[in-house]
């Protein structure tokens, strides 16, 4: 024992109250370099835990942490529910207030994105959807969905253009059994037509084609025919526009060609489901006859959209209003140039002059009319602009004018009902109004 | 409490010796209860003890104990019935630490030039040997031979019966011959060359 006694010192050390309050000194300390620690420690816990998160889910968090570019550099397919950023979308359908649909490029490619939040967040629902929509194709297609019921339509092949029906919410497809060309859909409940021919939208002017409509009343599982639309002339098969009011009430815009090859727009009307058809001449004619679009506010209250020759990014345009159902038509505001003079009967130039409208767009969706006062213009390559004042004048939305969105890319405007919109453009985002007055961004911009 | 035989006359027991004056008031407002107040002085004693005999400084010595004390304080609760094997263990850590960091320095010359100190040498081996012992024989020589417990207060610090102890400690201190020994011969090697 003691066996390092001859080790110590020989001096006792002082022990006192200096170093018993020493020792409280430095417990004290060493307690706060602990807590300090511990700190640090569950800091650097989270963070580490954030930045692994981060780096472990490009495709597991909301759709506003990617950019266009993200999702675009993600290797395909996607797995499905991978999120989607809103600047991917080109095409935005709302089935109602919170489910909503959306064609969406990656890759080059369209993909079907569904958002259940009103549009805030997407997710890939389809990575397989008919060949013919990608941009490769020219025209990246339509679609429409009630409920979990899909209607797309607008991918050719060498066959067609058939309509594509989907039952599960747009997770798979089946074609329906009319076409072979299909021109335009439009459903109304489980009460759905399509407008469909022989001639594919670019087939010679010269050649002779009907436009035949075909109805279903169990939401695209079985049709029946409706007959043809009494055109008695040529058409063109993607100048060709269905506006359905009610099951009775329908109009189909319609491009004709004449003898001399002189391009007129005509408008065909039914009031009674389809049984019979009417055919009214409609005023885009002479030098705004390159385009036309048309939109309801109500069963008689028409407007009329027709436009030039478009090029560099402008395009004469022409807008009349029917109030009765197309029978007679006034012209309530114009956009000339391009050597379309400016009609003496509208004030100058209420009409952008800037941007397309169809056929030099995607689909027919640049026009939505919420009222006979109220309605939004969404030209291609331009801003949107509103009107308040039955379409006399437009002006520029002030919420949306610096977001981008008259950059050029695809895009649409769809309005669920008077108040409640979306506009949404490749590569600039997506936006929702809920009073028809003010919009907001939704996910990414 | 624990009684060290070798150090203590009969009756004398830790935490009962000293009273450095503080007030209640003044040891609650530092997170002390009075039972330490009470053992500092025997505690810090011990814990200087082996802290010298490992490094031979007086100053290193005195701020392992504090160090060692204060480290203490903070786990009183459960330390306060047997302090004295973990204060020594945690001094003889510390100190074995600091050897090796103050041996990075140069040593501060306190004597002739040339001339080696007997013990700084012996202390350098005992550094040595004590690291290399596995670390219950390590826990049993410190407590033993360096804190000076006996065989029934290190079994009873180390919670292994005395029996164990003694296995322990004989094995430690042949370990510790053995490595002073190579230590020797390592040194007379290099004199010799």
């Amino acid at each position: 024992m003691a066996m390092f006694e001859h080790l110590d010192d020989q001096t006792e050390p002082n022990v006192g109250a200096l170093e018993l309050a020493r020792v409280l000194n430095r417990a004290g300390t060493i307690q706060t370099r602990r807590r300090w620690f511990a700190v640090l420690t569950v800091s650097c816990v989270l963070l580490i835990a954030a930045i692994g998160a981060l780096l472990s889910r490009p495709f597991d968090t909301p759709a506003s942490t990617l950019s266009n570019y993200q999702f675009n550099l993600a290797k395909g397919p996607l797995p499905l529910g991978s999120p989607v950023p809103t600047t991917a979308l080109v095409d935005v359908q709302f089935a109602n207030g919170q489910a909503g649909y959306a064609l969406a490029l990656h890759r080059n490619e369209v993909v079907l994105a569904a958002s259940g939040d009103g549009g805030s967040t997407w997710t890939v629902r389809n990575t397989d959807l008919p060949a013919g929509l990608g941009p490769g194709a020219g025209y990246p297609g339509q679609f429409e969905f009630v409920g979990s019921i899909g209607y797309l339509w607008g991918a050719s092949s060498a066959t067609g253009a058939p309509l594509w029906v989907s039952d599960d919410a747009g997770a798979s497809w089946h074609k329906a059994p009319i076409g072979p060309y299909v021109y335009d859909a439009s459903a109304i409940g489980l009460n759905v037509w399509a407008l469909y021919g022989t001639c594919s939208s670019s087939y010679a002017a010269s050649t002779s084609c009907s436009v035949n409509v075909e109805q279903s009343v169990d939401g695209g599982t079985s049709w029946s025919s409706l007959g043809a639309i009494a055109s008695g002339e040529p058409v063109g098969g993607r100048s060709i526009e269905l506006a359905r009011i009610t099951t009775s009430r329908s109009y189909v815009l319609e491009n004709v060609t004449n003898a001399s090859d002189t391009a007129n727009w005509m408008l065909a009307f039914t009031n009674d489901g389809g049984g019979s058809w009417n055919t009214r001449p409609a005023p885009c004619n002479g030098a705004f006859s390159n385009g036309a679009e048309v939109a309801a506010s109500s069963s008689d209250d028409l407007w009329l959209l027709c436009g030039s020759q478009a090029t560099a990014g402008e395009q004469s345009k022409q807008l009349y209003r029917s109030g009765d159902g197309g029978g007679t038509w006034r012209l309530v505001a114009s956009a000339t140039g391009l050597g379309t003079p400016p009609p003496s009967s509208v004030p100058t130039d209420p009409l952008p002059l800037s941007g397309y409208i169809a056929p030099f767009t995607v689909g027919h969706h640049n026009l939505a009319v919420a009222s006979p006062e109220r309605a939004w213009l969404f030209p291609a390559r331009a801003d949107l602009y509103e009107t308040q004042d039955d379409g006399t004048s437009w002006a520029p939305v002030s919420d949306l004018s610096p977001a981008g969105f008259a950059d050029g890319g695809l895009g649409n405007i769809s309005f669920l009902n008077a108040t409640q919109g979306w506009i949404c453009e490749y590569s600039v985002g997506l936006w929702h109004t809920s009073d028809g007055m003010t919009w907001h961004p939704l996910g990414a911009s | 409490m624990i009684h060290c035989e070798s150090d203590r006359g009969e009756g004398e027991v830790y935490g009962t010796d000293v009273d450095l004056g503080f007030s209640e008031y003044q040891l609650m407002a530092a997170g002390v209860p009075r039972s330490f107040e009470l053992a500092f002085g025997d505690l810090y004693r011990l814990a200087y003890r082996v802290a010298y005999r490992i490094l031979g400084d007086r100053a290193e010595a005195e701020d392992i104990a504090q160090e060692a004390l204060a480290r203490a304080t903070l786990r009183w609760d459960k330390l306060h019935d047997r302090p004295e094997g973990w204060i020594s263990r945690v001094a003889s850590n510390l100190a074995l630490d600091r050897y090796r960091k103050v041996r990075r320095r140069p040593p501060a010359q306190t004597g002739p030039i040339g001339v080696v100190d007997d013990q700084t040498v012996e202390r350098s081996d005992l550094v040595v040997a004590l690291r290399r012992l596995p670390r219950r024989q390590r826990e049993v020589v410190v407590l033993r031979y360096l804190a000076d417990f006996s065989e029934a207060d290190a079994a009873l610090a180390l919670g292994c019966s005395i029996g164990s102890v003694k296995t322990h400690a004989s094995r430690g201190l042949s370990a510790l011959r053995r490595l002073y020994g190579d230590q020797e011969t390592a040194r007379g090697d290099v004199r010799a060359s």
